[in-house]
């Protein structure tokens, strides 16, 4: 499936060597952080407003993309290997002062748990 | 016939020039070459700060006729954290990144650390300091240096 919808976005590049040009893509500086309860990443994302960022959460592959539209269009994107344990449909994010802030709640049984051991 | 001062030789050239520098200056500034995907919890292996030359903010600069345009990447930044100098024709941005500090959270991956920064530009040509405007907007900064009079581009009319 992913060959067949990868194929026309060839042929439009072809067809189009223009656009591609006038398209710079850059890969964003990202802190990550991490506590019981999720998993967070901020992401430099200057220039960038709510509308063109794309969030995408594939298995274990998440992809995170921010687009600049101006004269040249300047693209942000960067893949990340997270664990199997988000939630993908909790995933929730912010964008302010250019810095796009992602969170990615951890599904509750990978959360640590505190068992009471009861003395006999 | 009109002629724009700026689209003949000497000036243009030297627009170019520094452009060419500040491009450099970003190729060297490419800890990610050959980086394609990596697990949240890899440790970070570039190495942004080698070489001691300023490589934060991103900065770009155009001519824009009767203006430079510099736009510099400063995400995070407030009005607080960064100055605009104009001395003659040298520009300086100058200030202070904050580094992420969260309470209750690991640390996996620091790649935005706080840092203090200062790029010095010499212009082309003299710009009118009282004319300069910085705007920031979405984390990037816009400096909009407005050329001195004697710089400005002028259109002569041919006579015939």
């Amino acid at each position: 499936m992913n060959s067949n919808t990868r194929t026309p976005q060839s042929e439009v590049s072809q067809t189009t060597p223009e656009r591609a040009d006038n398209r710079q893509t850059l890969i964003p500086l990202v802190d990550v952080f991490e506590n019981a309860d999720e998993l967070l990443l901020k992401v430099d994302m200057p220039g960038v407003t709510l509308d063109d960022v794309t969030i995408r959460l594939d298995r274990n592959q998440l992809s995170l993309e921010g687009v600049v539209r101006e004269k040249a269009e300047l693209v942000f994107s960067r893949q990340f290997v997270v664990p199997t344990s988000i939630e993908a449909e909790k995933i929730g994010a912010e964008l302010k002062a250019g810095i796009l802030t992602v969170h990615l709640p951890k599904r509750s049984q990978a959360k640590p748990r505190t068992v009471t051991v009861n003395a006999a | 016939m009109l002629i724009r001062w700026n689209n003949v030789g000497y000036p243009v050239d030297v627009v170019s020039e520094v452009r060419r520098r500040m491009d450099r200056m970003f190729d060297d500034f490419d800890p990610f070459r050959g980086l394609e995907q990596q697990s949240v919890f890899e440790p970070f292996q570039g190495n942004f700060f080698s070489g001691g030359r300023p490589t934060w903010p991103k900065m770009s600069l155009t001519d824009e006729g009767a203006a430079y345009v510099l736009k510099a990447q400063v995400p995070g930044l407030t009005e607080q954290d960064v100055q605009v100098a104009i001395h003659q024709d040298v520009l300086t941005i100058s200030g202070e990144r904050k580094g992420d500090k969260l309470e209750g959270y690991t640390v996996h991956r620091q790649e935005r650390p706080a840092l203090k920064f200062s790029r010095s530009f010499t212009l082309p040509h003299r710009v009118d300091a009282d004319k300069t405007t910085a705007e920031l907007k979405n984390g990037v900064l816009t400096v909009t240096l407005v050329k001195a009079a004697e710089a400005q581009p002028r259109q002569i009319t041919v006579r015939g």
